[in-house]
């Protein structure tokens, strides 16, 4: 049984894999734009939301942990900055729960969405735009979002194979471009095996798809994401 | 539709070639070939090993008939239509199971993979459901439904890879080393699945120098080494050659023997 990896798509029955994927998109855009204007009180309350959100979809953070060290590391960075910055407490806490919130976004919205779901309603939407070419652009974006965690697979492979070879450290800056190379040339080979897979079952990134239908989930998002409006409006 | 991806829907005369290769070569630099004048044919129904020793070109040749690389000369002919220049009717035509069946699998889970190739077929919703379900059934795919792939075992994975080419409804099946990292229980599992394919007319094409477990089975088999085609016949002509080619056979073993369903 293979761990599970993080931005990666679980299908599970829960109402957030069960919105359509236009609504989730929406909704992650209201809260990015939300929080940039959100005092500190508001920002705990969208992270507690948040928070609550992924226990409601099963995250399993304990099997992200490898993962979200590197998430971890960049936040104390942020912190740390923004405190040097600003002298303020407040701001650097500010900054970092933003941060927190769109990794938490980030996390909900891959785990709850199948890349291939995500092209059929951004496609069905941008095809109906003139002069763009919707499904072909839905198809970039679904090719990029399943490079995504190959990204995280690539790196996951090389770092291990190093280390049970007995890696020695010596020369940091050496030892970090020596591993990059490594993986973007993994990352490399794995991009064309993608690609024949996809060549090889007839993928045609123009076809157009099924359209995904609205359910009772979709409200059920709205609804909530509402109230997280109202709420952060009056603090 | 029950019963429509046991059953092949390519029925013809079955000894009439369903795939005919003539004068093959293919090269990376001009003076360097790779696969060497190949001229071979495959009789409809029937299994077929191409075996040979690593570096002989076995992978080489199955990704220029599928159309995923185009041959230098030569031309492919399925049931006598020459589709040589024409790679897309090759890769409707010549369901391959990767080496690597893992890379070979883009869907999210289990079913959406399964669904991915009739999507891109442009089948209706009706007969995507009922190869759907056929092929669930077939391969014993169904507890795995809503699965991710990345999760599945070798074997899994190896059925699902399979599973997702025959609801296209190729003429042939082409199988690059099937057996590579498998356990005894796994290997059954997808011989199995190949011999039960190929009595209900499917066109098995596989591809193994692991003749120990397969060479029982094999209708046809063609022995590749250097890029050349050095053997090609029945288990019983190409039997006595695959030593010197470096092929392992288990000492003083039959060829009836040479199966691991016969375990």
């Amino acid at each position: 049984m293979a761990e599970a990896l993080i931005f990666h798509y679980r299908a599970q029955d829960t109402f957030l894999c069960k919105a359509n994927p236009l609504t989730k998109v929406v909704a992650v855009i209201a809260i990015c734009v939300l929080i940039l204007s959100l005092s500190l009180s508001g920002l705990l309350l969208v992270s507690a939301a948040l928070l609550v959100t992924t226990f409601a979809q099963h995250l399993p953070l304990r099997s992200y942990k490898r993962e979200l060290k590197y998430f971890a590391f960049l936040l104390l960075l942020i912190l740390i900055t923004e405190y040097m910055a600003t002298q303020s407490h407040q701001q650097a806490a500010s900054a970092f729960l933003r941060f927190v919130c769109i990794i938490l976004c980030g996390l909900l919205i891959a785990d709850s969405t199948s890349p291939d779901d995500l092209a059929r309603s951004l496609g069905s939407l941008l095809d109906g735009i003139p002069f763009i070419r919707g499904w072909e652009v839905a198809s970039a974006i679904e090719l990029t979002l399943s490079i995504l965690p190959m990204i995280f697979d690539a790196a996951l492979q090389v770092v291990t194979a190093r280390k049970a070879r007995l890696e020695r450290r010596r020369n940091p800056l050496a030892s970090l471009t020596s591993l990059i190379s490594a993986i973007f040339s993994l990352l490399l080979d794995k991009t064309e095996d993608l690609s024949l897979a996809l060549e090889a079952r007839l993928f045609d990134p123009v076809r157009p798809r099924q359209r995904l239908p609205y359910t009772i989930a979709d409200l059920k998002l709205a609804i909530l994401l509402l109230i997280l409006l109202l709420l952060t409006s009056m603090l | 539709m029950q019963g429509h991806l046991l059953q092949s829907q390519h029925m013809t005369d079955a000894n009439h070639p369903i795939l005919s290769v003539q004068n093959l070569s293919f090269f990376f630099e001009q003076d360097n070939h790779i696969l060497k004048d190949l001229s071979f044919s495959i009789a409809k129904g029937s299994f077929t090993l191409i075996t040979g020793p690593n570096g002989s070109g076995k992978s080489l040749l199955l990704r220029c008939l599928k159309g995923l690389l185009q041959p230098k000369t030569g031309s492919i002919h399925i049931l006598d239509e020459d589709l040589t220049h024409k790679a897309k009717q090759r890769m409707q035509a010549i369901g391959l199971v990767f080496q690597d069946a893992e890379t070979q699998i883009v869907g999210q889970t289990v079913e959406k993979d399964i669904r991915f190739g009739m999507e891109n077929l442009g089948l209706p919703k009706e007969v995507q459901e009922n190869r759907l379900e056929e092929v669930l059934a077939l391969l014993d795919l169904h507890k795995q439904r809503n699965q991710r792939p990345r999760t599945l075992s070798g074997g899994e994975k190896r059925r699902l890879a399979i599973a997702g080419l025959l609801v296209m409804d190729p003429r042939l099946l082409v199988l690059d080393e099937p057996f590579a990292n498998l356990d005894y229980r796994s290997v059954v599992s997808v011989l199995s699945t190949l011999l039960r394919l190929q009595k209900a007319g499917h066109t098995i094409i596989l591809v193994s120098h692991e003749v120990d477990k397969t060479l029982a089975h094999a209708d046809h088999v063609l022995l590749l080494d250097d890029g050349h085609l050095v053997q090609s016949g029945t288990a019983v002509d190409v039997y006595p050659h695959l030593a010197s080619h470096g092929i392992y056979l288990p000492s003083s073993a039959g060829i009836e023997e040479l199966s691991w369903l016969k375990r």
